[in-house]
């Protein structure tokens, strides 16, 4: 039996991260995720990363446009730009993480920073 | 109106960074950085050539030439500001000893300290140099480079320095800025992504974002009333 969901007013606000990867070479999902989660508990901790209500859906994630959205609590986005920015090398190679933009929903999300534009692409 | 977003601290391969002028500009636009500014300035004969080689870079980001001042002594600091000052659009000073921090401070014609906490226990800054620095409105740097290039304990020291110099600035409304400080254009980071080093500091969020975008702009304001005849000192004018 799944966990009955919580009223909207009581769930965590969250916010929707879009990032680019500015590098030469293109890196699968794993690799990337893995990177963002090392830099992030390196740098806040167990506990603090608790916190950030963070997931990077596997769904988002454009491997050759270098594109992805991650998801965060709405009072951390800035501990997550951090964090991000703070990443030097994914597999040894050097690379720039630039946040694009943040929205509230997954649905702008796509819309504005991944060129979703149909309604068909939002089904996926 | 799109937000500007500059960074004051570059290195090329013209001095002791490891990118051409060119790939850093390349990337300064991959970034949307609006201006940057090289601290390659060595002598007079090899700024007109930075600056031959500026001209025939078409770009739509504004790159400014200037100067880092490492200075052994204060007088040996005074002699290289008046030496620089009217040549080069940014004069920045190397922090990291106490009097140089102190003077670089107390002078109008300086316009950024760099890392003012550099290699020390402390954080080089205290209460009276705070507001020599906005007296002077010399900009206090929060060196990206540091961040970036540090981890675990050094990390948690660099970051404990630099809160403390930004809550000192922050008190008595000194301008803080961050820049890059990229030896290489790995090190190059975006606007907002600079400002949340600022965040990691304690600023409020308004202050993190002025720290890449008003403030720098401000100082560019300054540096050109300072440049001018009319400026004698803060404050004092001739009409």
């Amino acid at each position: 039996m799944n966990q009955k969901s919580l009223p909207i007013s009581l769930r965590e606000k969250q916010r929707y991260l879009a990032f680019q990867i500015i590098s030469k070479k293109e890196f699968d999902l794993g690799s990337v995720v893995n990177s963002i989660w090392w830099t992030i508990l390196q740098l806040y901790g167990e506990y603090g990363t608790s916190k950030f209500f963070l997931w990077v859906p596997s769904n988002l994630y454009d491997q050759q446009n270098k594109k992805g959205i991650m998801r965060c609590g709405h009072m951390h986005v800035e501990d997550v730009r951090a964090a991000l920015a703070s990443i030097r090398q994914i597999n040894d190679e050097p690379v720039i993480i630039k946040t694009l933009g943040v929205t509230g929903t997954i649905r702008s999300a796509k819309r504005k920073f991944l060129g979703f534009v149909d309604l068909e692409d939002f089904s996926k | 109106m799109m937000r500007k977003y500059l960074d004051l601290h570059i290195y090329s391969d013209n001095s002791i960074g490891s990118s051409s002028i060119k790939e850093v500009v390349d990337f300064a636009e991959k970034l949307n950085l609006s201006t940057i500014a090289l601290l390659d300035y060595k002598d007079k004969k090899q700024l007109a050539e930075l600056k031959k080689e500026i001209q025939g870079i078409k770009t739509q980001v504004e790159i400014l030439v200037g100067a880092e001042l490492v200075a052994g002594s204060v007088s040996d600091l005074k002699v290289k500001i008046k030496q620089v000052r009217d040549v080069v659009d940014i004069l920045a000073v190397y922090g990291g000893n106490l009097k140089i921090n102190r003077a670089a401070v107390e002078d109008p014609r300086v316009d950024i300290l760099i890392h003012p906490e550099f290699k020390r226990k402390d954080s080089g800054m205290d209460d009276v140099m705070a507001r020599l620095a906005a007296e002077n409105f010399v900009a206090i740097e929060l060196n990206f480079r540091e961040f970036l290039h540090s981890s675990r304990k050094s990390r948690s020291f660099v970051l404990r320095k630099m809160k403390q110099n930004a809550m000192l600035a922050e008190k008595y409304n000194a301008p803080v800025i961050v820049a890059s400080g990229a030896e290489s254009v790995w090190d190059m980071r975006a606007g907002r992504e600079l400002s949340s080093l600022a965040h990691l500091c304690g600023l409020p969020i308004v202050a993190c974002i002025d720290s890449v975008s008003k403030t720098p702009e401000r100082v560019m304001t300054h540096v050109k009333k300072v440049n001018s005849n009319k400026f004698v000192m803060p404050g004092v004018e001739i009409k």
